[in-house]
Order: structure tokens, then C-alpha cells, then sequence
């Protein structure tokens, strides 16, 4: 079943100036959407982490669970760009002693974040600006719901100095046992990883 | 079950007009020897440098390599209907309001950019023209598309003798290096307080 709420705000500083919580499935966590965007533990009340640490200037965010509780994406617009961040946990992945081991046995579960890096989108940028003429200007792009605990399709719209404009759609697959490359910003880049990019 | 939530912080994004690309009917605005438009800033307006200079900024987060310079002119409401991709507004602001283009050196990033870097809006940026080596100080004021780089504001583009046309189109095939420092937004310009008339 799909759960899809969505909340107009008509004033940005209105918008930010409440929490918004999108719970998991499971209801054990929330992405709170508020100046920042942050994954809390609702039974602790404990920030997990900041998945974004700035709005400021966004137009758009879209926040979507993975139906394991285990993954969350979401895509942050902006009037001329966007980016794709995501979370996840490797709880499930721990042995029996290695929570018998854990300072915090009943803690709450490691999370970590990615985003999705640009290069990841550069050959279908570029095949798009040689088709469409022109640089790219600005793009935006939603989700189009999980196909997998794992995976999940993106669609998005480029727009092009020459005046036109293209959808194109990927999946987003998570590969979570890859080994990322941990940016300045906090973020494990190499988690996520966008293919099957078509123009539309 | 997926749950998904979808914030909408305001509805519409910008309507964007169809290009013009006549070259023909474009008219040289910025920057180089013999311009001669009202949009040139003279140093010292704008952002000026940092206070400190760029032993205040430390260590450079982002690093574009060299790119191609393209201009963004939004915020400066003259280049309505000149530039086919033109906007009112700006992701940063300055006191309240969009950052014009013709006034500010700025810089654009993309969301992922900025986020992988640590890099704010408002924080300060370098830009260097890699064919002539002029430099200016600019700040981070507009948010771009993904895999963008070297998209400067009209100011920044004077600044580093970069020419372009009135539909935004730079004037041959210039390049540009782009570093931002993160976490400096709070450092303020150095311009010169002004002089009061007697």
C-alpha cells in the first residue's frame, strides 16, 4: 500500500517553522523534516544523524521509505537543481555477539547517510545536451516508488539553454556492502548508485 | 508498504521561456577592455573580499578544475527577456533579497555539491579566469543543476575579464576554476566603509 501526504505550505518560514515526521513502516523512526532534515529514533527521541543540514532555498523535499524500515531516500529540489540523499542501517547485518558485544545492545541501530554524486548523472547529462542542444539549465526530480527493498526509480526533467526540455527516469539501487568514499560533508558517496538511465 | 511524504515548500517552479540563441541580435555586455555596459561593477562593490583575506578562509572544500565559465544572470532584473533561463530569484539572498548578478560576485553549486563539500550558502568562493589569471573573491548565492561547474554571476565574470553576450552566452570558449571554502559565510567583506558627504 502507498501512503502519499502531501503538504502545501504556502510560505516557506511557515513550512519550516514546524517538524514534519515521516515515520518508517515499521514506526520505529521518523525523517523530520525541519530546518534541517534529520533521522530520529521515536522511541528515544535520539538524532540519529542530519541528512541535510541546510534547506535553505528548497522548493521541494520528497522523502520515501524503503518497506524494510532499512533505507530511506530523499530528494531535495531547489528551483534550477536537485539531489538525491539517502540512510540506512546495517542493523540486520549484526551477529547475535556482536550485539551481545555492543556497549548499547538495545540502542538504537547505525545509520549512515549518502547522497548521490553527480558524476553518477554526467554521461546522461551529456548525451541529453548533445540531443536537446544547449547546456543544461536546471533539472528536478521525484521519486516513482520502490521496486525493491533495494532499488528505486527515479524521474526527473532537465531543461536546456537551447529552451527545451526532457523526462528522463533511472533506478536508484542501494549497494550498501560497497566500500563508500566518506566526503567532507559525512556522506558515504558510492552507496547509491544510479542506473538503467533512459530518456524519455 | 512505502510510506512516502512529499513537502512542498512552495508550489511552481519557474516557467521558463523558450531561448532566443540569434547570436546576431545578442549585444556585448560584460566585462574586458572596451566594455562599456552599465552592468560592470567597479571593485569594491558587491561582496568585496573577506576580512582576513584568504588566510581568514583556510583551506579550499570544493574545487571545480577547470570548467568552462557559463553565466548565470539571475537576480538581476535587466536581463529579463535577454536571458532565455533568466530568474528573479536567487537561492541566496542579500538583505531580504535576490542576489543581482550584475552587482554581486557570485558562484553556483549544485545541491550535491554543496552538500558532499560542506558548503553553504553564502560562503566564500575564488574565481580564476585559467587563461588570464585574473582572480576575484565571490560568494556561494545560487543553487544550480547536478554535474554543473563554472557558473558565475555577470559581476564575477566581469571581474575576471570574462565577456558575454546579452543572452548570457559567454564570448568564446573561456575557462574557469571555481574553489569554495566552507563554513565561512559568516566572515564578512572588507569593503571600505563609505565616505560621508560634508
Amino acid at each position: 500500500m502507498k501512503r502519499t501526504l502531501l503538504i502545501t505550505a504556502a510560505m516557506l518560514m511557515a513550512a519550516l517553522s514546524q517538524a514534519r515526521d515521516v515515520r518508517s513502516p515499521d514506526g520505529k523512526y521518523a525523517v523530520r523534516a525541519e530546518q534541517t532534515i534529520t533521522l530520529v529514533d521515536l522511541k528515544s527521541g535520539q538524532t540519529l544523524l542530519v541528512l541535510s543540514d541546510n534547506t535553505t532555498g528548497a522548493t521541494r523535499v520528497e522523502i520515501a521509505w524503503a518497506p524494510d524500515s532499512r533505507k530511506v531516500a530523499m530528494v531535495e529540489n531547489y528551483p534550477r537543481g536537485s539531489a538525491v540523499f539517502a540512510a540506512w542501517t546495517d542493523m540486520q547485518n549484526q551477529t547475535l555477539l556482536d550485539q551481545a558485544m555492543s556497549s548499547h545492545p538495545n540502542g538504537p541501530a547505525s545509520w549512515h547517510k549518502t547522497l548521490q554524486a553527480d558524476a553518477d548523472e554526467s554521461s546522461i547529462i551529456h548525451r541529453a545536451e548533445q540531443q536537446f542542444g544547449g547546456r543544461l539549465v536546471s533539472e528536478n526530480r521525484v521519486f516513482a516508488g520502490w521496486i525493491s527493498s533495494d532499488a528505486i526509480h527515479v524521474k526527473g526533467e532537465m531543461h536546456f539553454s537551447s529552451g527545451k526540455r526532457c523526462a528522463y527516469q533511472y533506478t536508484l539501487y542501494f549497494v550498501t556492502n560497497a566500500v563508500g568514499h566518506l566526503d567532507r560533508g559525512g556522506y558515504e558517496e558510492g552507496v547509491i548508485i544510479g542506473r538503467d538511465h533512459k530518456l524519455l | 508498504m512505502e510510506r512516502s511524504l512529499k513537502i512542498v515548500f512552495c508550489l511552481g517552479f519557474l516557467a521558463l521561456s523558450s531561448c532566443d540563441d540569434d547570436d546576431s541580435n545578442a549585444t556585448l555586455l560584460g566585462g574586458g577592455p572596451g566594455s562599456s555596459d552599465l552592468n560592470n561593477i567597479a571593485a569594491g562593490d558587491g561582496f568585496c573580499g573577506p576580512q582576513g583575506g584568504s588566510q581568514a578562509l583556510g583551506p579550499a572544500s570544493f574545487n571545480s578544475g577547470v570548467t568552462t565559465a557559463k553565466i548565470d544572470t539571475d537576480g538581476n532584473p535587466l536581463m529579463q527577456g535577454h536571458d532565455a533561463t533568466w530568474q528573479a530569484n536567487t537561492s541566496g539572498h542579500v538583505n531580504g533579497q535576490p542576489v543581482n548578478s550584475a552587482q554581486y560576485a557570485f558562484v553556483v553549486m549544485s545541491p550535491s555539491q554543496m552538500a558532499a563539500d560542506h558548503v553553504q550558502l553564502g560562503d566564500w568562493a575564488m574565481v580564476t579566469n585559467t587563461a588570464t589569471g585574473q582572480q576575484t573573491y565571490a560568494r556561494v548565492e545560487d543553487v544550480g543543476p547536478e554535474d554543473g561547474s563554472g557558473e558565475i554571476s555577470q559581476a564575477a565574470a566581469s571581474e575576471v575579464g570574462i565577456q558575454y553576450q546579452s543572452n548570457s552566452f559567454t564570448i568564446g570558449n573561456p575557462s574557469v576554476d571555481v574553489v569554495a571554502y566552507g563554513g565561512t559565510a559568516s566572515i564578512q567583506g572588507d569593503c571600505p566603509p563609505h565616505v560621508a558627504l560634508q
